[in-house]
């Protein structure tokens, strides 16, 4: 499970910064670049910002 | 490099735009690729086995890879805006997962919720069909076993499979379909869920230096796979009840031929097989056949074939070994 895991890595910041438990300045440069549950937001900044869209499932 | 894109985590599918986001429902990991004007890139993710193999087809480097590949088709775009429309499924029979009338959860909906809950509407609307169980086909399927750090690549092609028959071989790399460009073997799944069963694939690949083009021709029963695997089928299939295949010693002392179908009950959970503990099926009961048919060895094909065959209200002609005895149970759907 170990890519599986790599691969978590990077969404479990999220909720951990969503919390207010951020605990790293790995979190803190990783976490503001992600929105939480909430697609509206993402399709509004992807269009203010012209970057494209990933919305990961998890 | 993901500060090249907005980003987004959906952790539940309430709400959850299903004429959009249409993908692979079974997995635990997926990302789709978007352009603001909802036009989709891609997928990445794909899944093929249970909890503890459920990596296999996915790495880091791979989706590395994915993540490089939606960024060129984003320079590309507009311009390639007409070759992605394929990406876009067709209109979803409910806009949202909270519509579909068998959706039992509603405060944290998980996404194989909405596989199961459409599998289960259906066949409470005897509409289901064979095609609706064997979704998302793995390249391996039609012969192609994918690097899983490339997701592209090809790593191993079957002999005698459509993609050996094609001219493909391993270290190819598949750019296209169908003239559709792709970032992983989650984009190959889309296209060939999106397939018939019996079609033309235009396949663009590169060997070496040359980009060349391949015809994969399929037909027959290349989507069938095993679904034991997908959570979805503990509701669509299973519902509740756990059939295990006896292994080659329980079927000798059982005195059941090695190669014939024999699945006891394990399990049957909570309320909903209530209509089976009331025919008088028990846990611990060996299923042996349904009506005429013994032949149906996979947990998969027995379940599958008991689905399809059977609706809501119909009697299933369960053949059962119960304590060394043969007897037959008329048992209502559950």
């Amino acid at each position: 499970m170990n890519r599986l895991n790599s691969l978590l890595a990077i969404s479990l910041m999220v909720p951990s910064v969503a919390l207010g438990q951020v605990k790293t300045p790995e979190d803190i440069e990783v976490a503001p670049h992600w929105i939480y549950d909430d697609v509206p937001t993402a399709f509004a900044a992807a269009r203010h910002s012209g970057k494209p869209i990933l919305a990961l499932f998890r | 490099m993901e500060k090249q894109f907005v980003c987004v985590r959906i952790i539940k599918a309430n709400g959850l735009d299903m004429n959009l986001f249409q993908f692979d429902y079974d997995q635990t990991w997926s990302v789709m690729f978007l352009n603001a004007d909802r036009t989709i890139y891609g997928r990445y993710g794909t899944r093929a086995s249970g909890r503890k193999d459920a990596d296999t087809h996915i790495s880091v480097a791979g989706f590395k890879k994915a993540l490089r590949r939606a960024l060129a088709t984003h320079k590309g775009y507009p311009n390639n805006k007409r070759l992605l429309a394929s990406f876009t499924g067709p209109k979803a029979d409910f806009v949202v997962p909270e519509r579909i009338p068998t959706m039992e959860t509603k405060n944290c909906i998980h996404c194989h919720q909405v596989h199961d809950s459409l599998l289960r509407h259906k066949w409470e609307q005897r509409k289901i069909t064979a095609a609706d169980y064997f979704v998302y086909p793995l390249p391996e399927q039609i012969g192609m076993k994918m690097e899983p750090d490339d997701c592209l690549q090809v790593k191993l092609v079957t002999d005698g499979s459509p993609a050996a028959k094609a001219g493909l071989s391993a270290d190819d790399r598949i750019v296209r379909i169908n003239g559709i460009p792709l970032l992983s073997q989650a984009d190959i799944q889309w296209l060939l869920h999106r397939s018939p069963a019996n079609t033309r694939l235009a396949v663009e690949y590169q060997r070496g230096e040359v980009t060349a083009e391949a015809t994969v021709t399929l037909t027959g029963d290349w989507k069938l796979a095993d679904l034991s695997w997908r959570e979805s089928s503990w509701r669509a299939l299973r519902h509740a009840v756990r059939f295990v295949p006896l292994t080659a010693d329980q079927k000798r002392q059982q005195k059941i031929a090695a190669g014939a179908m024999a699945f006891e009950i394990k399990n049957m959970f909570g309320p909903r097989p209530e209509p089976l503990r009331r025919a008088g099926v028990k846990i611990g009961d060996i299923v042996v056949g349904i009506a005429d048919r013994t032949d149906l060895t996979t947990e998969t094909d027995f379940l599958v074939h008991l689905r399809l065959k059977y609706g809501p209200g119909d009697r299933i002609p369960l053949r059962i070994l119960r304590s060394g005895r043969k007897i037959t149970i008329n048992a209502p759907t559950w």
